[in-house]
């Protein structure tokens, strides 16, 4: 339940930390959602991944895009990929998270870029590349010093669920 | 057991998955049922992007008024210097221009209704011992000064030469102890001898009769006989008179027209014009 809580609250702060940001400036794009993703499913366990990622990206349908479900679909599926490499290759390396990340957020891209190209016809590309610069590099250097700061704080980044 | 776990991760998944096309099908057809929902979150939305927008303004402010507070604090810095410069000056460079302009004036005005031929000249120094009070000029015998000239300036009779160089001379001031300049009572034309005493404030006018009706603050000039000083130049005016019973002569202190601490520009009396 504390977790549970705790999610909802990172979950609204990401969603206001989307606005401010959103308000502040449009040259410097974050996904906060998807950082929240890619972390609660690296910190616990493939399930929580995958709800994390259902409710971050139904959370962003609502506010932020025209169709319900898609980021939904895509941030689940990272989710449960994050969960996997972590299970699978499990590196405690900031090299490796960040590589990790950035392959992600190419899936994610590609992810929504066809199913807005199957509902709205939108070019492919222009979708993937519209969706990845600049966010790409900014999301990647926020996870990175997130990565740092985690593992500076607790030694190392994600607790007991290893294998689970 | 690897099978099931890898089948029950499969079976979640898909399951929200399919959830997910559910809702992208449904918003698709049917978008005014989730028009609600987003008016909603348009309402939260909005309220904290308001909120962004006010607190990038407010922070845009800020590093602005800082901006501005730091460009008027070193404009300030700049004209506060301005200010001591100009304070100074005219504490020291304009009030001394003034008082110049003044002095040369007074001078000039000096010279026009003198009937002598003057060569200006500033004094170089004053006599380093305090008993004699004789100042340098700089001007000299390359100049036309001979011994024996004498040294005025717009306020009256300063001295005479005693000592004459090349580039300079020394004059001996009328309130040197040595200094005999023969002098007379301007009103009642009662002849006398003025005598230094060494203080710059007092002079002594001796063979003065008794009998003479010398009043305080009667001015005394040269007398022009002796031919040093020519006639009519200002020495100075009684300060104090006593009168002795069986005394010839009256005991007169003179107050020197010349205000010996502040000599700067000078005159050298040649002859008449």
């Amino acid at each position: 339940m504390k977790k549970f809580f705790l999610f909802l609250f990172l979950l609204f702060l990401s969603l206001i930390l989307q606005f401010i940001l959103k308000g502040w400036t449009d040259k410097v794009t974050l996904d906060f959602f998807f950082i929240l993703t890619i972390f609660w499913s690296y910190i616990r366990e493939w399930r929580e991944g995958v709800l994390a990622g259902f409710c971050c990206g139904l959370i962003k349908d609502i506010f932020f895009f025209p169709l319900i479900g898609v980021n939904a679909f895509s941030l689940l599926l990272i989710g449960l990929l994050a969960s996997e490499v972590k299970i699978r290759i499990y590196q405690q390396n900031i090299v490796f998270f960040t590589l990790m990340v950035g392959i992600l957020f190419l899936i994610n891209s590609l992810v929504l870029s066809i199913w807005l190209f199957l509902f709205y016809q939108f070019p492919f590309v222009y979708t993937t590349v519209t969706s990845l610069y600049p966010s790409f590099f900014f999301t990647l250097i926020l996870c990175a010093i997130i990565y740092l700061i985690g593992e500076r704080l607790t030694g190392r980044i994600y607790p007991t669920t290893l294998g689970t | 057991m690897i099978r099931a776990r890898i089948n029950s991760k499969l079976i979640f998944t898909a399951a929200f998955l399919v959830i997910c096309l559910v809702l992208m099908l449904f918003s698709y057809y049917n978008p005014a049922q989730f028009s609600k929902l987003r008016r909603e979150g348009y309402t939260l939305g909005g309220f904290f992007y308001s909120l962004s927008t006010k607190s990038k303004q407010a922070l845009v402010d800020l590093v602005e008024s800082i901006t501005e507070t730091r460009k008027i604090k070193k404009e300030n810095e700049l004209l506060k210097t301005r200010l001591n410069q100009l304070i100074f000056k005219q504490k020291n460079y304009y009030q001394e221009i003034e008082a110049a302009n003044k002095r040369l004036q007074k001078l000039l005005n000096f010279k026009r209704n003198t009937p002598y031929h003057l060569i200006p000249a500033k004094v170089l120094a004053y006599s380093p011992e305090n008993f004699f009070k004789v100042i340098y000029i700089n001007r000299g015998r390359e100049q036309g000064v001979v011994q024996g000239m004498g040294v005025v300036n717009a306020e009256g009779l300063v001295g005479k030469v005693i000592e004459v160089y090349a580039g300079g001379a020394k004059v001996m001031l009328i309130i040197d102890k040595r200094s005999k300049v023969g002098v007379r009572i301007q009103r009642t034309r009662d002849i006398g001898i003025v005598q230094g005493t060494g203080n710059p404030e007092i002079c002594e006018l001796h063979y003065i009769l008794t009998r003479a009706e010398v009043k305080v603050k009667d001015a005394v000039v040269t007398s022009g006989l002796g031919g040093v000083f020519p006639a009519g130049i200002l020495v100075g005016y009684v300060s104090s008179i006593q009168k002795k019973p069986n005394y010839i002569f009256q005991q007169i202190k003179v107050e020197p027209a010349v205000d010996f601490g502040k000599l700067e520009e000078l005159f050298l009396i040649t002859e008449k014009k």
